[in-house]
This record gives structure tokens, C-alpha cells and sequence, in this order.
């Protein structure tokens, strides 16, 4: 199977051949069927895992490129491989660069999910980084991405050089085998997950994500929103989780808790702020990536307090939180794709200009439902049962007996209520304007459901996510496997559902649909026999009173945009309370100077108050990339270049580390 | 052991018609004394169910830009409260239902019925359902870490988040001058005051709904109600739930406990209506999300010392 692994590794290279003469429709297919052989290995290899590494001939002589089949690679590259398989599906006729960006991103991903030494898949990682990077129309989100990607980059290489000085090697079972210790561990920590969260966007440094998303091109968007933030946040579960050992101690994973119920507070308050399709799902991804590393923070405290049960349920949480970050982000960023190819501009589609989309783009609405109700994690969906496990982790925290834990737990539990409130509230929101009420542009009343092979790029995932949602159990039992490689034991599951610890708290997905459904066919039925003795046909239509807000010009069949809500008034309520402290937003009415015959005018603004602290952090690293970038098109050759450079430097540090 | 079982299941049969049966009424109780406080002649306790029987009838009437969002919608808000409503224990423990009802869950159904709720009121694109939707949410998501830390104490005293557990072990360890719960109950029940007042509001239907959905979402507001008074009733007051296996006549003093506390608490609430209390609710909920941190606190420090 490794075999076949590295072939069709090989095959993602020359996925560059029919992108570099601009066949894109071969491309699609081509790289459908490539990523569709990765998702059944994937699932092969969670059923049977192999995780002997095998070397490729890529690198030194004396540290060729490792990759190996794992159960954790299995459970993360399943997914991947069917994010990647729909995202080629939106595949359109583009320039040079983007199609010769795509397949690198493929490669890049698939390298850092399979990667058996922490050179290949910090190599990985950055090279899906440069080929976003490239494929970025947007010059300046594009530096902004490369430059925190870079330096998460740097920060993961250095920390596992740290890691190598005492190994000797940087392939994954020498690092096991000698795991660091005093100074250097607690370096290793800091270093990972700062290359974790700057390349995979973790709040306080997501600053980069919403702009990189709004430029995104449409097959772009579902792998840098779903599977580049997972992966990143991978990397770092892989360090500090498995390669330095099980003896470190329960301080690391205070670190990780907090950041990860932060970024599920901003990123839940960015998603209800944003006003662009892409910048809501930036907020989500932002909350989904601090989901991931909540668990990932947990299972570290229960580990070092020796508390394996609880350890075991957190790291299932997380891992099943990073595979619904894939799936559900990666589902949400496919639907608003086909949104904007639709029905607005590719780039900056902004919900004020969108709505009632749902009667012409069924499909599409129906896609986005699902994934939005599963990112907001509601019951029956995915997300749900991702929350609760993490949820149960939290409520036993305070077992830990250490009152720094108890209260990181009782801060992370606060941050991440509120937060989760705030996604839901961000998800009602973007569906209903999106997909409901009227058309606010007539661009939009015109627009037509996804074309031909879009229509499976939402579909099957749809199918997927609801399937993952019905049966958490089965997900459970297919990551076994992953959970015992980085923690020793088994996580508890239950055929009807998901169960935690021993005093009976259980979340059984399978009973709650059943009587769900037999109590909506009650009602139904009861509903409809009253009907029939009374007036029996179904629903009237009238026209919609509109409030009283006086008729509408001809030219508007729609009615009056400005007679519906608003982005920013959606918000309203929470932008009084917590627009000031967490993103900077002030707001003001402007009257109309005395004598104009002109309306009072509301005027807001906002700005990410992280962002701009780092941009005085980091204008330094910010004029190296400028000067990296003076003069240069996006053409294919200044992406090697860069790709090619960064290899080099990597190799150097490499030789430096491996020198005898 | 088969006679058990069959009682279970009974009881939660039993427990679910109740409550649909209950939960009108007890709108209407509370409507009646909000009347008999401010002075005026008082409604008759069956009019809620009168006017849902009655709507039930009636052909529904569509906005042309409405779509199966507003079809759909009732029903699945209604049986997901419903269902939310049936995992509370009312007048017996240990119901079939009872391994299901975690209050994640029954946090999350809610969660559903009330995104349910303002998908419908923002599908036919007035300007007054997108702000309605969105003061719903805006509330729900203040509430939730409150409600996450009051369940946090609740975990720590009975080691599960399942409620029948819970409930029990209120009932077997009298909690005499028990102070984080004391507080944890206080920062709860202004939660559910917080939500039940804004059940209780006239508008808490959406404003396009009519005929058969109409009498669905006034159903689905009764039991959200009800809901936000069974909640508190059966974890700080569980005395009087029965084991559901003993029987007719145990399930009868059951409910005549539960049918108690329930009007206790719907008058409570109809006096704090009458008050006005919970005017500005984020800052409302905030004081409680206080409370709750302050009950979570105590507990680290009772259980780090013992």
C-alpha cells in the first residue's frame, strides 16, 4: 500500500503537466480521481495500518524523505483526500498559476498528512503554503499568508531540530525513541505550537485567514480554509503529543486549552462580524481550528495528571473536531464557492449583496445548511458530537485537583460557550441572508444551482457529514486506532452513540433521531387530519407585507435591498456588547448638515485589533517579504523559486543538524 | 424485569403526553395571573389550547417569497422542544428516555428549535424577522456560559452531566446550606427566567407564521416555557419524582408534586413579569454568568481542600 502511496504521490507531480498547458479539464479529472484514490487509501489503512516508513528518494542520502501510513496519517488523510477529490470538481478554466498551483497544494497536503520525518512534513506544509500562496489573485493577502506561514514554518523546522540534536535523526520513531527533556522540551512546546498556530491560522494569529480566503480561487478555498488549518494544528498534536514522549508534564497543556477556547470565542465573534461570504468562514474555520487544539490541550492535562480515561475522550474530541474541521469547514467553503461562481463575484462576495438564493440554487442551500448547522454544532450534525466529547473533557477537568487547571478549564469553558453561541448565532445568519429572503441584486435573482460536476462536489460530502453525524460510534471505532498510537488506550464509544466515563453521561445520536422523527410524523399527522376537516388544500400564497415600508421602484422587482436586515444589523445585539473589546468596532450616525435634504447616515468600522499589534511586531519579517516579493509576477517559475529556496534553506538546516 | 421495562416505557409515554397536554395550560395559568396581578378580568386557563386547536384548522397562509423553510420549520422546532421537554424529569426518574437526557443535548435540541425558529423568521425577507431572529440568538448566546458553568457545579457534585443522575443525587443529599449551589440555582433560574420571559412575550412566534404552522409555534412556545420551568423544578427541587418502575399510584403523588412546583415557579414568574425585572438581558445574564463563576470557584476551593 506504501507503494501505491508513493506512486500516486508521484502522480501528483504530473498533475503539473496537464496545468502547465492549461488543460484544465483534464486536470479536473485527473486530480479528482488522484485525491479519490487517496481517500480510499486512507480508509484502507484506518481499517489496516501500516506504519513502517517508507523512504522516498527525495532529499539527502542520509535522511531520504520518510512516509508511512499511521493510524493518525490514515485518519486525517481520508478526509483529505475527499476534500481534495470536490475541491478539483470546481475546477474552471484560470491562468497558468492557479492550475499549476493546485496540484502543488495537493502534493503539499498529502506530503504533510503522510509524512513520517519532520522534514517532509514541514515540507509539505509549506509547499501547499507557497502554492496558495501563488494562487492568491490578491497580492497583498497573499504576503500577508506567506509570512506567517513562513515563520510557522521556521518555527516547527527549529523545534524539531531541537528535538533531532538529541534523537540524531529526524525521522519520527528515532524522535520517539529519545524524547527531549528540561529546557529544550519546554522549547519544543513553545515552538510548535507557534508554527502550528501562525501556519494554520489560531487565534491570536488568524489575522491573515479572512483576506487569504476572500481571494481565494473557488477549488482554493475548501483546502486553505479545511485541510491546511487541520493539518497545521496536526503537526503540532504529532510533537507534542507522540514524538516528545508520554512523560511530559500536565503544565503543557494549560497552553493549548486557552488558546483553543479563545480562538473559538474570536473566531465565532470574526464570523458573526465579517460581512464577506469568505470572512464568515474564516471566523468558522478560526473556531474550528481552537475546537481542535481545546482537545488536543485537554488530553495533554488528563495525560499528565495520569488520568487516561479522560485523556483518551479528550484526544477522540479533538481528533474527531480536526476530521469535522476538514469535512464541515471544507463542506461549507465548497457550498458559498458555488455561491459566488453563481451568483456573485469569485472574490468579495458580500452577504448585503446576496439572498433568497435557496429557491433557485436548491442544491447548493441544501449543502450549506447542513455544514452550517454542523459548524454551529447542533444535534443530530457532526459538530455536535465533536463538542460534546470536548464538552465532557472540560466538566472533568476540575478531577485534575489543581486549582491552575480547574481554573484554565472554568475560563475555557466560559470562552468557549460563548463562542459556540456566537458561531451559531454567525451561521443562522449567513444561511438566512445567503439562502433566504429576497434577492438584494438582481445578479442574484438570475443565478442557476451548481453546474454538472459541482452538483457531487456538494453532494457526496453532504452525504458524508450527515453520515458522520448519525454514527459518531463508527467514527469512534475507526479512530481507535489513532487514539491508542498517541495515547495508550481505548476510547469509549457505544454502538448508539458516544459515552463518557463511567457515571452514565452519553450522547445517543441514534435513539434522539428516532424519536425525533416519530414525534415530527405525529405532528405532521395530527397537523394534517385536523386539516382534512377543514380546509384541505395545502398553503395559500399572498404577497409579502413589507413592514410598511413603502412600495418599491419598478426597477426593484425584488423590493427595496435596504427593507431587509442587514449584515451589521444581524449583529447588532452582540456588537453593543462585545464589539469593543474584541474587535475594535466603533460606530456613529452622521446627520446630514443643516439644510441638506440628505438622510442621516450610520456609519461603522472595525478593525482586528491582533492584527494590527503584529504588524508593529513583525515589521521586520514583513520587509523580508516584501523584498522577496519586489518585482515579481505570480508566473509558475517565481513560485518554484520561492518553493525551491525554502527548500534549500531547509536542507541546510537539516545538514547542519545531521552533521556527525 | 420485562414488568420494569414496559413501566418505564409507559411512564415515558405517560410523561410525554403530559407535557404536550401540560404545556398550553400552563400559558394560559400564567397569562391568567399576569391578569389577576396588573387587575384585570382574567382569561380562561384552556384559551392557549383553544386557539391552537382552532389555528390547527386553519389553511396556512404563505408570503410569495417564502419557501420550505417556512414549512418545514414548525415541525421540526416543535419536536425538537418537545423532545428536549420529554428528557426532563417531571413526575418519575428513570424513565425509558432517561440514558439519553444529557443536558448537552437537551441544550443542544434547544439550540435547534430555536435555529428553526429564526431561519423561519428570516425566510420571507421582512426587515422585522431578521431583527426578531437575531435578538433570539443574540440572548440564547449570552445565556450558554452560564449555563455551562452552572452545569459544571452540577457535574462536580454528582460526576455526570445526565439529568436524571443529577436530579437523583439533589433528592438523596438533601443540600441544606449549600452555598455554590445556592448560587449555581440562582445564576439557572435567572437563565430560564431570562428565556421563559422571553417565551412569555406575545411576539415569541414567528411574525409570518399562520394557520396550522401558527398553532405549531405556539405549541413549541408553551413547551419552550414549560421547559425553562421544568429545567429548575427537577434539579433544584426534585423532591417528589418517583422511580418509574413503582406504578400507577407512585406516578400519581408524582405528579402531584410536579403540578405543585410548576405553579409555583409559573407564579413566581408571573410576579417578575409584573415587575419587569429582566429589562436589559445581556447585562442581566452577565450578573448571572458572575454568580455561576463564583458557585464553579467555590467548588475548586471545597474540593481542593477536602
Amino acid at each position: 500500500m506504501l507503494l501505491i502511496l508513493a506512486l500516486m504521490l508521484g502522480g501528483c507531480c504530473l498533475l503539473l503537466l496537464p496545468a502547465a498547458f492549461r488543460l484544465w479539464a483534464v486536470l479536473r479529472v485527473a486530480a479528482a480521481l488522484l485525491m479519490g484514490g487517496f481517500c480510499a487509501v486512507g480508509v484502507l489503512a484506518l481499517l489496516a495500518p501500516e506504519p513502517a516508513p517508507l523512504a522516498l528518494p527525495l532529499g539527502p542520502p542520509w535522511a531520504a524523505a520518510l512516509v508511512g501510513l499511521d493510524a493518525v496519517s490514515a485518519w486525517f488523510l481520508a478526509p483529505l483526500g475527499a476534500l481534495g477529490c470536490f475541491s478539483a470538481l470546481l475546477l474552471r478554466p484560470a491562468t497558468r498559476t492557479e492550475l499549476m498551483a493546485f496540484p502543488a497544494l495537493l502534493l503539499g497536503l498529502v506530503l504533510s498528512a503522510v509524512a513520517m520525518d519532520g522534514y517532509t512534513l514541514v515540507l509539505g506544509l509549506l509547499v501547499a503554503a507557497v502554492a496558495a500562496w501563488a494562487a492568491l489573485p490578491e497580492r497583498r493577502a497573499a504576503r500577508l499568508m506567506l509570512g506567517f506561514a513562513l515563520t510557522g514554518g521556521l518555527c516547527l523546522m527549529a523545534g524539531f531540530a531541537l528535538m533531532s540534536a538529541g534523537a540524531g535523526s529526524l525521522g519520527f520513531a528515532a524522535l520517539r525513541a529519545s524524547p527531549p527533556e528540561g529546557w529544550v522540551a519546554g522549547a519544543v512546546l513553545v515552538l510548535a505550537l507557534l508554527g502550528a498556530a501562525s501556519l494554520g491560522g489560531l487565534a491570536p494569529l488568524h489575522g491573515w485567514m479572512a483576506g487569504a480566503l476572500s481571494a481565494a480561487p473557488a477549488q482554493v478555498a475548501p483546502l486553505l480554509g479545511g485541510a491546511l488549518p487541520a493539518l497545521a494544528l496536526l503537526a503540532a498534536l504529532r510533537v507534542v503529543l507522540e514524538l516528545t514522549g508520554p512523560a511530559q508534564p500536565s503544565w503543557w497543556g494549560v497552553a493549548p486549552l486557552m488558546l483553543g477556547g479563545f480562538a473559538v470565542l474570536i473566531g465565532g465573534f470574526r464570523a458573526l462580524v465579517e460581512d464577506g461570504l469568505r470572512g464568515v468562514l474564516a471566523g468558522a474555520v478560526t473556531a474550528g481550528l481552537g475546537l481542535f487544539a481545546l482537545g488536543l490541550g485537554l488530553a495533554l492535562l488528563f495525560r499528565g495528571s495520569d488520568m487516561d480515561v479522560p485523556a483518551a475522550l479528550a484526544l477522540s474530541g479533538a481528533l474527531l473536531a480536526g476530521v469535522h474541521l476538514m469535512l464541515g469547514g471544507g463542506l461549507l467553503a465548497l457550498a458559498l464557492s458555488v455561491v459566488q461562481m453563481q451568483a456573485g463575484p469569485v472574490a468579495g462576495a458580500r452577504l448585503d449583496a446576496l439572498g433568497g438564493l435557496s429557491h433557485n440554487m436548491p442544491l447548493a442551500a441544501g449543502a450549506a445548511l447542513v455544514a452550517g448547522l454542523s459548524v454551529a454544532a447542533l444535534p443530530p450534525f457532526a459538530g455536535f458530537a465533536a463538542l460534546w466529547l470536548l464538552l465532557q473533557g472540560l466538566l472533568a477537568a476540575w478531577r485534575t485537583q489543581q486549582a491552575l487547571y480547574q481554573f484554565a478549564a472554568l475560563g475555557t469553558l466560559t470562552m468557549l460557550g460563548l463562542g459556540m453561541g456566537l458561531l451559531a448565532m454567525a451561521m443562522v445568519r449567513l444561511w438566512g441572508m445567503v439562502f433566504l429572503g429576497r434577492p438584494r441584486s438582481p445578479r442574484v435573482a438570475g443565478a442557476e444551482d451548481a453546474p454538472g460536476p459541482a452538483r457531487a462536489a456538494l453532494l457526496f460530502p453532504s452525504l458524508a457529514l450527515l453520515g458522520l453525524g448519525g454514527l459518531p460510534s463508527l467514527a469512534m471505532a475507526l479512530m481507535q486506532g489513532a487514539v491508542e498510537q498517541l495515547m495508550g488506550g481505548p476510547a469509549p464509544a457505544s454502538i448508539l452513540g458516544l459515552a463518557a466515563g463511567d457515571a452514565g453521561a452519553r450522547y445517543l445520536v441514534l435513539p434522539i433521531l428516532a424519536v425525533m422523527a416519530g414525534l415530527m410524523a405525529l405532528l405532521w399527522w395530527v397537523a394534517r387530519r385536523r386539516a382534512a376537516r377543514g380546509a384541505t388544500a395545502g398553503p395559500a400564497e399572498a404577497p409579502l407585507w413589507q413592514g410598511g415600508f413603502q412600495a418599491p421602484p419598478p426597477h426593484m422587482p425584488f423590493g427595496d435591498p435596504q427593507s431587509q436586515v442587514s449584515a451589521e444589523g444581524f449583529a447588532a445585539p452582540v456588537l453593543a456588547v462585545l464589539g469593543g473589546p474584541l474587535g475594535g468596532y466603533q460606530s456613529r450616525v452622521v446627520a446630514a448638515p443643516p439644510g441638506s435634504l440628505a438622510t442621516a447616515r450610520h456609519e461603522s468600522r472595525w478593525r482586528d485589533p491582533f492584527l494590527k499589534g503584529l504588524g508593529r511586531l513583525t515589521s521586520l519579517r514583513h520587509q523580508a517579504s516584501l523584498l522577496a516579493e519586489r518585482g515579481r509576477l505570480p508566473s509558475p517559475r517565481a513560485a518554484l523559486r520561492v518553493g525551491f529556496a525554502a527548500v534549500v534553506v531547509l536542507l541546510v538546516i537539516l545538514a547542519l543538524v545531521e552533521r556527525p | 424485569m420485562i414488568l420494569s421495562i414496559t413501566a418505564t416505557v409507559l411512564a415515558q409515554w405517560l410523561h410525554g403526553a403530559l407535557v404536550l397536554a401540560l404545556a398550553p395550560l400552563l400559558a394560559g395559568l400564567l397569562a391568567m395571573m399576569g391578569a389577576r396581578l396588573r387587575g384585570r378580568r382574567m382569561p380562561s386557563v384552556l384559551d392557549p389550547w383553544r386557539e391552537i386547536w382552532r389555528r390547527c384548522r386553519q389553511r396556512p397562509v404563505l408570503a410569495q417569497t417564502a419557501g420550505p423553510v417556512t414549512r418545514c420549520a414548525p415541525y421540526v422546532a416543535t419536536a425538537s422542544t418537545w423532545l428536549a421537554l420529554m428528557l426532563v424529569p417531571g413526575f418519575a426518574l428513570g424513565m425509558a428516555l432517561a440514558p439519553v437526557g444529557d443536558v448537552l443535548v437537551i441544550l443542544g435540541l434547544l439550540g435547534l428549535s430555536r435555529a428553526a425558529a429564526a431561519l423561519a423568521e428570516m425566510d420571507a425577507g421582512t426587515a422585522e424577522g431578521g431583527l426578531r431572529a437575531s435578538s433570539r440568538l443574540s440572548v440564547a448566546a449570552f445565556a450558554a456560559p452560564v449555563l455551562l458553568l452552572g452545569l459544571l457545579v452540577l457535574v462536580m457534585l454528582s460526576g455526570s452531566s445526565n439529568l436524571d443522575t443529577i436530579a437523583a443525587y439533589v433528592r438523596e443529599n438533601p443540600p441544606g446550606p449549600h452555598v455554590p449551589l445556592a448560587l449555581t440555582a440562582a445564576a439557572m433560574l435567572a437563565v430560564a427566567l431570562a428565556g421563559a420571559l422571553g417565551v412569555a412575550d406575545t411576539d415569541s412566534v414567528p411574525a409570518e407564521a399562520s394557520g396550522r404552522h401558527l398553532a405549531l409555534w405556539r405549541l413549541e412556545a408553551a413547551m419552550r416555557l414549560m421547559l425553562w420551568l421544568c429545567l429548575p423544578a427537577a434539579l433544584f427541587l426534585p423532591w417528589g419524582l418517583v422511580p418509574a418502575d413503582e406504578g400507577p399510584l407512585a406516578w400519581l403523588l408524582g405528579m402531584v408534586a410536579w403540578l405543585a412546583k410548576l405553579v409555583l415557579l409559573a407564579g413566581l414568574l408571573a410576579l417578575l413579569r409584573g415587575r419587569g425585572l429582566p429589562a436589559r438581558r445581556p447585562q442581566f445574564l452577565g450578573a448571572a454568568l458572575l454568580l455561576a463563576a463564583l458557585a464553579a470557584a467555590l467548588m475548586f476551593v471545597s474540593t481542593g481542600l477536602a
